[in-house]
């Protein structure tokens, strides 16, 4: 299966006051003309490229909606190739009959992804890039969206082409001693060749090590809303949203389900998930609720154990606390409002708060932050890692490791390059390129060989 | 015979390419005619006076496999014998041979003058006669005309050649041999794309002028030989030396720079960089004062030394100056002055893998004209090339050594796929399986081809045969044999200096440990085989040592079949992948390759753009 056919497809939604559409392939000209009459009907009109032209649509049974078209000559455009992006009413029918008679005209609906694919293979960006673009598409907030550009910017690429260019150092420094044995090359050093190949390890494995951080920073963190009923966590989850989502009541046990909702904090998304309130059942608190929130609780990123301070026994609240020992936890004693002396201080895990007044919330908000990114890297030094890049730098990792247990073993560095080079190609399996002659130009370039 | 006579071969020129051509031609029973400038010079070694090293000494040994020349001649007229790299790893072993300059050439001639089928003819080839773009013969600058369907050009860098020593040129071949000028131009005609590379080569000293107190002598390796024939028949007779520039040396040459050719700028800068001139060390790396010069004697019957390591162009007087201020150079003479030479050829894109001509049927050209550069990569071309014309007359498939199979596979893959931007240079670097490419065994690779080919002889054959056979066994037993975790094994282990075992071992991985020798598997109850020599025994241990890369290497290669056999859809439109450069492009629409490996040949085409097609055509 292969495309190198004219295609189409929706660039906006189909169904709005304005859609859009792409064509790309080298068709593109000839179709825009067909189906595209500038205003003034000049017919045989020279299309300038990126000029916007309004103008007519029409299909062989005549017009049908009125809009914009724009050309764009390739290579100067998205995929590479000649393309065309027109806009026009937003409605299905028109939207159906402007894509009937562009396709009338021998263009193909495009596959997903296929004009980024394109414009990969047509060398316009790599493939971190191509990824970097998907990638675009399921990002939900500010920090991860400026990674995401971060990546399509090309750093992660630089990064990782930084990566090779010191692996190629250390592989043409044994190339030279290998092939150039009667120079003086000191390259054929074990010791040092070892010490290099560690601190490439080490570099990837920092990047991997900040993938933890990508992956908060990508799908936020879980933030559970735990304690006895009546306690408030619906009132404070609706406090953190600044909306009515849960239903408040004065009657014990109101929340039934888990009831979820998400916000910002310094570009982090999290997501706070209130549920069923721990209840007393004669002397002793309801095990099974306990088990079932603990659970639900322990796969969250952190548990917010909500107190009523204004009750005047506080042994169950610390019974339960207890049960969370384990568990990365805030306490947060609410209703504060109703408590007129407040003895004990804000501490790092307790935290003063009223559902009702909205008290101490800047704090809790703040607390929530610095639990949770703490000291994970959040700067733009890291990099989006998706799952296919991480394995090619595991790969990479492990193949560097051989190579070291090849030196360990005693043997030749003939030997030692197999493995090297191996690992050289899945970094630049990363970029989704593939080069061969870089290796003896750094040979040649660097060292002072040959007679 | 006179020029009325029919040929069925015209090899063009009897350097290193030209010599193998003749020779593989004739014996397959061609008739064959071999011109050269002058009859003196066959197979003249211009410049180093050595054979082999990394890459090259493999391409000798595959090639002797195969049933060539180089091998057996220089294994009979060597003086000066090193095995390089043997502490670096057995991939990259390498046997190289100074040569008896002229005992080389003599010795060469003799064996083509003796060669049935073979007459040597003294001319200047000025003009290919082609029609149709069928080659059909060719016409000396005597007019002279001989016809023949197949005409190799192995022409080495007497194309359109010009000297150059400092700010002086002129029209010349290597050591003022007569240029061939005409060629060039019928090459044009015909449509052919020229381009120019350079080369230089020292100035070479007299003997007697050097205070040898002042150098070390360089070891040398005596039992071996390229050749399965001659190996180990003759000895070193004649030291090659080492000596060192110093801080004068490379201060000299600094202020002559303005006299340098390469500053100048009255040479193309398309020079070899494994083989830089003084001028150009400096320049590049000024602070490397240290620079070792290699003293190699030319011959028995030569005063001349050859400086490996001192190459230059600059002008005579400055030449001398350089050589004197280096310790025991205080009275060297020079004999030759080195200089540089500028020579036409003919970029190997133009080539098929068969090393026939794209475009000119009949048309074959082997060594320097293909931009290559050293007698091996020549002398393995005009054997592939002179093979491949035998074929051809025959009717039969072409002869295509893969990449995996032997350096000469990648060489001649390389040669028409890769953009040359220097004299190609064999080195093991290039071979991305080189652990499995090993001098060797480069008789076990390609001993067969030899056989079917009718260029090594029955007695060769087997004796290569019952080798390997006899390892293979060998190998078999030691694989199978038990060494048990008991005491007195433990004992045993223990006198040798070897760590105890607690389970149980095969023979072949305790010869894995560095400190236990193949006889010592006799205390284990083993049989040991005494009709096994060192040298097997050196390759059933490589094997046994090297097996697990030896086997990730087995899997790269077989990765690379499948890829090889990988289907292009028919009427495949290449044009229209946008990221394949236009020449790709152009030469993949015109020679519309089936599969994933005729792609990877067509020239143009590197596996940036091969994986660019795959991608297309599998969709990912
Ligand atoms: N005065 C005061 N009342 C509060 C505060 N927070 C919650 N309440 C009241 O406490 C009662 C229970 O609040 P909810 O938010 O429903 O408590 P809950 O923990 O979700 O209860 P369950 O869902 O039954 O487990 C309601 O009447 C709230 O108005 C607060 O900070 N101060
Ligand atoms: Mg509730």
């Amino acid at each position: 299966m292969f495309t190198s056919d004219t295609i189409v497809s929706f660039i906006t939604s189909c169904n709005g006051p304005v859609s859009g559409i792409r064509v790309s392939g080298d068709k593109s000209l000839e179709v825009l003309k067909k189906i595209f009459v500038p205003e003034y009907k000049k017919k045989d009109i020279k299309f300038i490229a990126r000029k916007v032209y309004l103008g007519d649509f029409v299909s062989e049974n005549g017009f049908i909606d009125q809009g914009t078209a724009v050309f764009f000559k390739g290579p100067a455009s998205y995929t590479g190739e000649d393309c065309f992006e027109i806009f026009f009413h937003g409605t299905p029918l028109i939207s159906r009959l402007i894509v009937n008679s562009i396709i009338l005209n021998g263009v193909r609906v495009a596959d997903a992804g296929e004009f980024t694919r394109r414009s990969f293979l047509n060398s316009k960006i790599d493939l971190l890039q191509a990824e970097a673009i998907s990638e675009i598409y399921q990002t939900r907030n500010e920090k991860a969206l400026s990674l995401v550009y971060n990546n399509l910017k090309g750093t992660f690429s630089k990064e990782i082409n930084e990566i090779r260019d010191t692996l190629v150092g250390v592989i043409s420094g044994i190339e030279a001693y290998l092939d150039f044995p009667e120079d003086e090359v000191e390259a054929g050093n074990t010791k040092t060749i070892s010490l290099e190949v560690k601190s490439i390890q080490k570099i990837i494995r920092d990047i991997l090590k900040n993938r933890e951080s990508c992956d908060y920073i990508r799908n936020g963190y879980r933030i559970a809303l735990f304690g006895m009923v009546n306690s408030g966590k619906s009132s404070i989850l609706n406090q953190l949203l600044k909306e009515d989502r849960a239903i408040i009541t004065n009657i014990p046990g109101t929340t039934r389900d888990i009831i979820e909702g998400e916000i910002s904090i310094k570009g982090i998304l999290y997501r706070f998930f209130d549920m069923a309130g721990m209840r007393l059942t004669s002397d002793t608190i309801e095990k099974i609720g306990i088990k079932k929130a603990l659970k639900m609780a322990k796969t969250s990123d952190l548990i917010l154990f909500v107190t009523d301070i204004s009750l005047e026994d506080q042994e169950l609240n610390l019974k339960l606390e207890k049960k969370l020992k384990k568990y990365k936890h805030l306490t947060v004693k609410n209703k504060c409002d109703l408590k007129k002396s407040v003895e004990n201080e804000n501490s790092s895990t307790e935290l003063l708060i009223s559902a009702k007044t909205g008290v101490g919330f800047d704090e809790l908000v703040e607390k929530i932050y610095s639990l949770t990114v703490g000291d994970l890297k959040m700067d733009d030094e890291i990099f989006l890692i998706n799952e296919r890049q991480k394995s090619h730098l595991l790969q990479t990792i492990e193949s560097l490791d051989l190579s070291l247990e090849t030196i360990k073993n005693g043997y030749t560095l003939d030997c030692v390059s197999v493995d090297l080079y191996d690992a050289l190609n899945y970094l630049k399996e990363i970029i989704g390129e593939i080069s061969t002659e870089d290796i003896l130009d750094r040979v040649f370039s660097t060292f002072c060989i040959g007679k | 015979m006179n020029s009325k006579d029919k040929y069925e071969i015209l090899v063009v020129g009897l350097g290193h390419a030209g010599c193998e051509a003749a020779l593989v031609a004739s014996r397959r029973g061609h008739k064959t005619a071999a011109f050269s400038i002058n009859l003196d010079n066959i197979a003249m070694m211009p410049c180093n006076p050595s054979i082999g090293g990394p890459g090259k000494s493999h391409l000798v040994y595959e090639l002797s496999a195969y049933g060539g020349e180089m091998g057996r001649n220089i294994d009979n007229c060597f003086i000066h014998a090193r095995m390089l790299n043997e502490s670096r790893g057995p991939a990259v072993y390498s046997l190289r041979m100074q040569a008896d300059k002229k005992a080389y050439q003599y010795r060469m001639r003799k064996v083509l003058e003796g060669q049935e089928n073979l007459d040597l003819i003294e001319a200047e080839v000025a003009e290919l006669m082609i029609k149709n773009d069928v080659i059909y013969g060719i016409r000396c600058a005597d007019g002279r005309e001989f016809n023949a369907p197949c005409v190799i050009l192995a022409t080495g860098t007497f194309l359109g050649s010009r000297i150059i020593i400092g700010k002086t040129s002129y029209i010349g071949g290597p050591h003022n041999e007569l240029s061939a000028t005409k060629l060039s131009d019928s090459l044009r005609n015909a449509g052919l794309q020229l381009d120019r590379f350079q080369t230089a080569t020292p100035p070479r000293v007299r003997r007697e002028s050097l205070d040898y107190s002042k150098f070390s002598e360089l070891p040398c390796d005596d039992n071996v030989g390229f050749s399965i024939k001659y190996k180990g028949t003759r000895h070193c007779n004649i030291p090659s030396y080492l000596a060192y520039t110093n801080e004068d040396t490379i201060k000299i040459v600094q202020d002559n720079l303005q006299n340098s050719p390469i500053v100048i700028g009255n040479i193309t800068d398309s020079g070899p960089r494994y083989c830089p001139s003084i001028d150009r060390k400096v320049i590049k790396f000024p602070k490397n004062l240290r620079q070792q010069i290699f003293i190699e004697p030319e011959g028995e019957n030569s005063e001349e030394i050859y400086l490996q390591g001192l190459t230059t162009s600059m002008p005579a007087d400055i030449q001398e100056k350089i050589i004197r201020t280096v310790s025991g150079f205080e009275r060297a003479e020079i004999m030759r002055y080195g200089y540089a030479i500028e020579y036409d050829y003919l970029p190997p894109g133009q080539l098929k893998i068969t090393m026939e001509n794209r475009n000119i049927k009949g048309l074959y050209s082997a060594g320097q004209i293909n931009g290559t550069s050293g007698y091996e990569e020549a002398a393995v071309q005009g054997f592939v090339a002179g093979l491949n014309a035998t074929l051809f007359l025959e009717n039969k498939e072409p002869f295509i050594p893969a990449r995996f199979e032997s350096y000469i596979g990648v060489l001649v893959e390389d040669l028409v796929t890769r953009t040359i931007v220097e004299p190609y240079r064999m080195m093991t670097s290039r071979a991305e399986f080189r652990l499995s490419l090993r001098q060797d065994n480069a008789d076990k690779r390609c001993i067969d081809d030899g056989y079917k080919y009718g260029l090594i002889d029955k007695e060769i054959y087997s004796r290569v045969k019952n080798k390997y056979y006899a390892i293979d066994k060998e190998l078999g037993v030691l694989a199978e044999f038990k060494i048990n975790p008991n005491k007195e094994n433990n004992k045993i282990l223990d006198q040798i200096g070897s760590v105890p075992i607690k389970k149980t071992y095969f023979a072949k991985d305790i010869l894995n440990r560095k400190e236990i020798k193949y006889p010592d598997l006799k205390k284990f109850g083993y049989e040991l085989n005494s009709d096994i020599p060192q040298e097997w025994l050196d390759i059933i241990l490589t094997e046994i040592k090297y097996s697990g890369y030896l086997c990730r290497q087995q899997k790269q290669i077989e990765r690379l079949r499948k890829l090889e056999d990988y289907k292009i859809p028919e009427g495949f439109d290449f044009s229209k992948i946008k990221a394949l450069s236009n020449e790709a492009k152009d030469n993949l629409h015109r020679e519309c390759p089936n599969t994933i490996g005729e792609a990877a040949r067509v020239c143009g085409v590197n596996i940036n753009d091969i994986s660019i097609i795959l991608n297309y055509i599998t969709g990912k």
